[in-house]
């Protein structure tokens, strides 16, 4: 049961994102997609006890088990609170975002996006799986991109999506690379079987993991994605870039924290990197006019405080770090909320046209202020129960320094008290910036007025207070963790006790005594305020500063520079020539051949059994190689056809003299058949223009094509100078070529039984050629010079015509002999085939292509789908009476004047054969000679 | 007689190669050719030279291994169809671009 409510925590919102309303009433009924978090809401909320007791709940199945991948999940207190805050601020900026975007027709596609995400984001925190984990980390940056992206007529918007997602995934890449590093030293990709066994894992992966938890939350230098991200509508940027998403990272790094509790690379790396981010974040928060970026540097900033913690390891720091991630998302959600009402009605985010909203909008006033102090740390708000932690805990670090060598030592100077320093100076900023943000909107004169001045007539209209009604009940969140600490305390407890081991021992109170920590916050109160009262003196000139080089600078530089490198290395080799490709391909395949044959060479041994060569044998061999030198030398075209066909007979003889009259006979045949097809096209090539190329391409050429057959060479000679492998297979065919199925001649057998399925499968192909070469010739122009009639009829010779309609039969008749012998002795279906296509283009050439064609009582193709359709057929056959497909029947009948035959249905198969190479060679022949 | 064919189907191959980088289509389609009567001949040699065993039942023992012969018959009647393809969609071309020179028509699709 607790199994399937974790499920639906992802499944829910997964579902939800394929719901698509009609058109008609998609407007009105987008608000329903809110039904989806408040759903999870309430089943978070169902599990609190089981969190509460310490439990932990699993459930998995099994994916790919053999690769360590299973479809786990699971749920304890961590992952709780997580998940409590995506469906709690998800129910807040749903019903938002219902409001804000009313009359806006994406609503519907925004809603859907939305629950994407929700459900990435959900599978984050409970996947049990490292690589389930990771699926769903990158469907977060996905689901981010798309709403980064949101509105695509906006370059920035565009901009934005690209440098997000661009970030996060190469975060996500490197992530990927520690996990495969922690499987293949662990042999489990189960987080939960890893922090069981508290698993020791090399430094080199934690900082991959480190990668990928900095690049999603936006830490220094990493952080640039962030402020363009918000061009994201404002419920994404209050939902995605402030209270959950951007937490991901800040969730892996609290979840793999007891892993590398003894690492001080780790703890040093999150130190630093986070107190880094936390100060420049909030420099950079000061500067900002607009709202939207104000608050985008200040989370920037949050974050980097929470990883800082998280860095420290010491009880303190990881207790104020959870306690943070729930403040800054009461406080920061609501803040970003009220940036987008203040935008909405006031038609601006922009600082500098703002102010004056406070007699006009005094509810959004008062809880925006109380979620802006919250985030200064001011008591008796939420936030300065988590800041009052925070220098606790960079004390107690500072403290430790002093007194022992501890993790941040290098960071540290021996006496200087540098963490406790830079933290009270970046609460000095988060007090500017955060007074900053709601003075500058609510009370400080307005400078220039609203561009709408309707905000004042409509302040509290009916949409207004559903854009008002989430920021209350989230700063009101805010303040209800600092009145009543023991419910932020308790929310807190269940996930500090996944992290640290053991349940906390201090107590939450807003009134601790006088302690350091409290002059630390008076300080900062002095300090901020301070600044806030004197910022007019160096705000200006702060804003007006523009940086010669920034990170942004630096990744735009990269980007494009990447491209130039890539468009430059690209030319170099792409040059769009065929073959130069092919060059290329042969080139790799010298080197990478001589390589391994290089070593072969060296330990050789000569041991196979050598036919000595007769001199007939070498005559022949001798003859080849030169008609193959005559086809590269010669710049005839019927010299070259010629001599190509010289190649093909003496093949023909090789064949005769090694065993295999099967081949001889097949080989004759078509070396017929290929000479006709050359004379009919040959005449419409161009001539072969002599030197074509350049000396040096020539020799380029000829350097390949030399290497080329000496790599070939020199394999087969590897190939075949060991001792041959005694194989049975050979003696398994010959012992039962006649037993099995009833024939003598065994390649014959071969083909059409033992291994029928695989010729069922090359006469396919066969024919797949002849249906190629149709479709070229129909495709082609119609009207032009009809070639092939004119090659015919300009040669009309009575003695050619007579031989032929004297030699039709005959040769028919040959084939069929040849073809019903086949399967014991020299011949079969391929043989008989070719040699009934020779037969008829004799005919054809003989006498008109076309009035041949008219006789012919079936189409070419007819006859190939008449061929493949007996050949399956008597292979399904075999099926019908319960064999394997292809077995073969063997029968003895008695037929007057042949005697007694031996009849194998394996004939009918190669009668299929049969009829698909004549059909096939015919086709493509007249295909040509009609065209 | 082995090494006397391997050499033989490195000319083969090499002539074959310098065929297929030249820009005459009708020397490339011969190219590929010649790659198949090599590459038959290498599974020729690849079951044994003997002479005078064929693999036929009737005949006395011993007999020459029947199955690279199985394979060179299909791989000949293959080879032809993808010849005749070939060649088809040479003159093709010739006749449709009015070019038979590879490099002439590189690039056209851009």
């Amino acid at each position: 049961m607790s199994g399937f409510l974790i499920i639906s925590l992802v499944l829910l919102p997964l579902l939800g994102s394929l719901v698509s309303w009609p058109e008609r009433w998609r407007q009105r009924l987008a608000p329903a997609y809110s039904l989806v978090p408040i759903l999870q809401l309430l089943i978070v909320i169902s599990l609190w006890a089981t969190v509460q007791a310490g439990e932990r709940i699993q459930c998995s199945w099994p994916w790919a088990p053999s690769l360590g991948l299973y479809v786990s999940f699971s749920l304890d207190g961590l992952s709780w609170l997580f998940t409590g805050l995506i469906s709690g601020v998800g129910v807040f900026v749903f019903i938002y975002a219902a409001f804000y975007m009313a009359d806006d027709p994406t609503l519907s596609r925004l809603y859907r996006f939305l629950l994407l995400f929700n459900a990435a984001m959900m599978g984050v925190v409970l996947a049990d799986n490292l690589i389930l984990l990771l699926v769903f980390w990158e469907l977060t940056s996905v689901s981010s991109f798309l709403l980064i992206g949101f509105r695509s007529h906006r370059a920035a918007a565009c901009e934005g999506a690209i440098k997000a997602f661009g970030l996060t995934a190469i975060g996500g890449l490197v992530m990927l690379f520690g996990i495969l590093a922690v499987y293949a030293e662990h042999g489990t990709f189960e987080l939960s079987v890893l922090l069981a066994n508290s698993t020791s894992i090399s430094t080199a992966v934690g900082l991959c993991f480190l990668v990928g938890a900095f690049t999603k939350s936006a830490q220094f230098p990493f952080h640039i994605w962030l402020p363009s991200a918000m061009e994201a509508p404002t419920p994404v940027s209050a939902y995605l870039h402030a209270a959950t998403m951007v937490k991901a990272g800040l969730y892996l790094i609290a979840r793999l924290t007891p892993l590398f509790a003894d690492d001080p690379t780790w703890s040093a790396t999150v130190t630093s990197v986070g107190t880094v981010t936390l100060v420049w974040g909030g420099v950079l928060a000061c500067k900002q006019v607009d709202l939207k970026a104000l608050l985008a540097n200040s989370t920037v900033s949050q974050l980097g405080l929470i990883v800082l913690l998280l860095g420290l390891q010491t009880e303190i720091a990881l207790f104020a770090a959870i306690l943070h991630i729930l403040n800054h998302a009461a406080f920061k959600g609501a803040l970003f909320l009220t940036a987008g009402t203040v935008e909405h009605e006031a038609g601006t985010r922009d600082l500098r046209r703002l102010g004056g909203l406070r007699p006009l909008m005094p509810t959004l006033t008062l809880a925006a202020t109380l979620a802006s102090l919250s985030m200064a740390g001011l008591p008796p708000l939420g936030g300065f129960l988590s800041k009052e932690l925070f220098y606790e805990g960079v004390l107690e670090a500072d403290l430790l320094q002093r007194g022992n060598v501890s993790s941040v030592s290098y960071l540290l100077e021996d006496t200087f008290p540098l963490l406790t320093t830079l933290a009270v100076t970046a609460s000095c900023l988060t007090f500017l910036y955060s007074f900053i943000f709601f003075h500058g909107t609510f009370f400080a004169p307005a400078s220039h007025p609203p561009e709408q001045p309707h905000a004042s007539s409509h302040a509290e209209h009916h949409s207004t207070l559903g854009l008002i009604a989430p920021i209350v009940v989230l700063s009101g969140l805010a303040v209800l963790f600092g009145l009543v600490p023991s419910l932020a305390e308790a929310l807190v407890t269940p996930a500090f006790r996944v992290i640290h081991g053991e349940p906390p021992q201090l107590h939450l109170a807003l009134w601790h005594g006088l302690t350091p920590a409290l002059g630390l916050s008076a300080l900062t109160i002095v300090l901020g305020g301070g600044a806030f009262l004197v910022r007019q003196r160096f705000l200006q000139a702060a804003r007006e500063y523009q940086a010669a080089y920034s990170f942004n600078r630096v990744y735009i530089d990269g980007l494009t520079g990447f491209t130039h490198l890539f468009h430059w290395t690209r030319a170099l080799y792409m040059t769009g020539s065929v073959t130069d490709y092919i060059r290329y391909l042969l080139v790799a395949l010298i080197v990478g051949l001589s390589i391994p044959l290089w070593s072969f060479f060296e330990e050789m041994a000569l041991q196979a059994d050598i036919v000595r060569p007769e001199y007939h044998e070498l005559g022949l061999a001798g003859l080849m190689a030169v008609a193959g030198i005559m086809c590269c030398r010669t710049h005839s075209r019927i010299v070259l056809v010629l001599s190509l066909g010289l190649v093909g007979s003496l093949m023909a003889i090789f064949f005769v003299l090694f065993s295999a009259p099967d081949l001889a006979l097949t080989q004759v045949l078509v070396e017929a058949v290929s000479l006709v097809l050359f004379l009919l096209v040959l005449r419409y090539f161009s001539m072969i223009r002599p030197l074509p190329y350049t000396p040096r391409t020539r020799l380029f050429n000829i350097g390949i094509s030399v290497g080329t057959g000496l790599m070939v060479s020199l394999l087969l000679f590897a190939a075949n100078v060991g001792p041959s492998i005694p194989s049975v297979i050979p003696s398994y065919y010959l012992a039962n070529s006649h037993l099995l199925a009833g024939g003598y001649n065994v390649v014959n057998v071969i083909l059409v039984d033992f291994r029928g399925f695989d010729t069922m499968g090359e006469i396919t192909v066969f024919s797949v050629a002849v249906l190629g070469v149709l479709a070229l010739v129909e495709l082609g122009v119609r009207g032009q010079q009809s070639l092939g009639t004119m090659f015919m009829v300009s040669f009309p010779s009575p003695i050619l015509q007579a031989f032929a309609r004297l030699t039709l039969h005959l040769m028919l008749v040959f084939a069929l002999y040849l073809l019903l012998r086949g399967h014991n002795a020299p011949g079969g279906g391929f043989i008989a085939g070719v040699l009934t296509a020779v037969a008829m283009t004799f005919q054809m050439m003989a006498f008109h292509a076309e009035s041949f064609s008219h006789e012919m009582p079936w189409k070419p193709l007819q006859v190939v789908a008449v061929g493949l359709l007996l050949a399956a057929g008597t292979g399904l056959g075999s099926i019908l009476i319960g064999y394997p497909f292809l077995t073969s029947a063997i029968g003895h009948y008695n037929f007057p004047l042949f005697g007694d035959v031996e009849l194998v249905t394996a004939m009918g198969f190669d009668i299929g054969v049969y009829l698909v190479v004549v059909g096939t060679s015919l086709g493509i022949i007249r295909a040509i000679a009609e065209d | 007689m082995e090494f006397v064919i391997i050499s033989v189907i490195g000319v083969l191959f090499g002539c074959g190669t310098y065929l297929i980088l030249q820009r005459h289509l009708l020397r490339v389609v011969v190219g590929l050719s010649l790659y198949s009567h090599a590459a038959n001949l290498a599974l020729m040699i690849s079951g044994g030279l003997e002479r005078g065993n064929p693999p036929l039942l009737t005949t006395e023992a011993p007999y020459v291994d029947p199955l690279p012969q199985a394979l060179i018959l299909t791989a000949i009647v293959i080879s032809f169809g993808m010849t005749a393809f070939a060649t088809v969609l040479a003159f093709r071309v010739r006749q449709v671009y009015g070019s038979d020179a590879v490099d002439e028509l590189a690039g056209g699709e851009e």
